[in-house]
């Protein structure tokens, strides 16, 4: 090549033998030396030879169409290159908005239960009014006490939380489930058992993070989330109960439930925090209709609690899930 | 300003039609697009030197593109072809910063 092509000094003087120390590597030093096409320079080399100014200008139809394909090439890389791993975070943003959107769904639908339920008992309130008002007052007893309406007294607020980290989470080589991550986890028991101890200890009305509970409630593990009344809860788990406060909290502190929150405190570093309310409110609970169980034509005399539950209690986990 | 615009134009284009490349040209396109890219910086830097030539930078342009997309044809061919490829972009990649350094070198003297 004619050193007028080359549009820098040569950087790298010759040995006296007229080598370039660099001989062996001519490739890479080509490279990286002569990036810019040799034909421009000898274009502008013939173009200044026949008396015109070395460089053409660059508002040409062909520049435009040139700069056109170029622009079309670099959009169209940008998204077909793009495209396939899109193909997955797509299904998977699909996914995560159908969720939202049916949460979002199953939410509205739960308040409009509610409001309805509102309203049917108001109806019923209507309609029982006046001439029967033994009948409307045994159905607010009995609405109170199975939990399908909301309640307000005076109870008891325990919180239970997670271990902060697993590095505080408890006592060093206290395998609760084999892997040191879930030590520090509250699990689905803890919450019944002490669920279970707050009614022995005489509260009449519980709800775990607004969710109330009632003779068809379940608090269960559905793989890493608690869930009450087939609805997954986050923590912090926040337990209302009513009942008297003083009593409460020492027949709670009396009964095993004490000793489990102090143990699950000691040894795993869950947080519970326990605190007397002078008023509570608790949320009703949605859908107490009963599908498939019918009242048994056992006289009351016999043993009624018997005969009836077999044939609904292995049915109730698909017959409470009717809006979903 | 002509080629600004026609680039411009050119990215619109693509973003609002969004054709389809066919599946037998996209292992080819990531090695086009580098070797545009190489062929625009090498016109900035022409334009910058005050040798740019328009026939100069078409050709070049095209033959660069169907090179490279050739090379990675053959090494696909041969088996090769991921090694091919990274190889363009090697050499490529090379021009395109060298090709910078002297357009900076132009527009800022340093």
């Amino acid at each position: 090549m004619a050193p007028s092509t080359s549009h820098r000094p040569p950087p790298s003087p010759t040995t006296p033998e007229g080598r370039r120390p660099d001989e062996s590597m001519t490739l890479l030093t080509s490279m990286m030396e002569r990036p810019l096409d040799p034909g421009y320079a000898a274009a502008a080399q013939r173009r200044t030879d026949a008396g015109l100014p070395g460089g053409t200008s660059t508002r040409t139809p062909m520049m435009l169409v040139a700069a056109l394909v170029v622009g079309l090439l670099l959009s169209l890389g940008a998204l077909s290159l793009r495209g396939p791993d899109t193909a997955a975070s797509r299904t998977r943003q699909d996914l995560v908005r159908q969720i939202e959107a049916r949460r979002a769904d199953a939410d509205a639908r739960a308040r409009q239960a509610q409001s309805l339920q509102a309203e049917i008992d108001r109806a019923q309130a209507n309609a029982l009014g006046g001439q029967q008002a033994a009948l409307a007052q045994r159905l607010a007893a009995l609405t109170l006490a199975a939990g399908s309406e909301p309640v307000t007294g005076p109870g008891l607020k325990l919180t239970l939380d997670d271990a902060k980290g697993p590095a505080q989470g408890g006592v060093v080589g206290d395998p609760r489930n084999g892997t040191s991550s879930d030590d520090g986890r509250v699990l689905s028991k803890d919450l019944q058992i002490v669920t279970n101890a707050l009614w022995e200890a005489g509260a009449e009305a519980i709800s775990i993070n607004g969710q109330r509970l009632t003779a068809r409630s379940a608090i269960r593990f559905a793989g890493d989330a608690i869930l009450v009344n087939y609805r997954p809860l986050t923590r912090p788990y926040v337990i209302s109960a009513i009942g008297d406060p003083q009593n409460l909290q020492v027949e709670f502190a009396d009964n095993e439930g004490g000793s489990y929150v102090r143990a699950l405190e000691d040894n795993y570093g869950v947080r519970v925090t326990m605190a007397g309310a002078k008023k509570l409110t608790l949320p009703g609970a949605p859908a107490l209709t009963v599908r498939n169980a019918t009242k048994a034509s056992v006289p009351p005399t016999g043993t009624p609690s018997t005969t009836g539950t077999p044939s609904t209690s292995d049915q109730t986990p698909t017959t409470t899930e009717p809006a979903q | 300003m002509i080629p600004v615009l026609g680039l411009i134009g050119g990215i619109l284009i693509g973003l609002f039609l969004q054709p389809e490349v066919p599946l037998w040209l996209q292992p080819y396109l990531p090695i086009a697009v580098i070797a545009a890219l190489d062929a625009v910086f090498g016109a900035v830097r022409a334009v910058l030197d005050g040798i740019f030539n328009d026939k100069v930078f078409v050709v070049s342009f095209l033959a660069n593109v169907v090179v490279a997309g050739f090379i990675v044809f053959l090494g696909d061919q041969l088996g090769v072809g991921s090694q091919l490829s990274t190889g363009v972009v090697v050499v490529l990649g090379v021009r395109i910063f060298s090709n910078v350094a002297s357009i900076r070198r132009h527009l800022f003297r340093a």
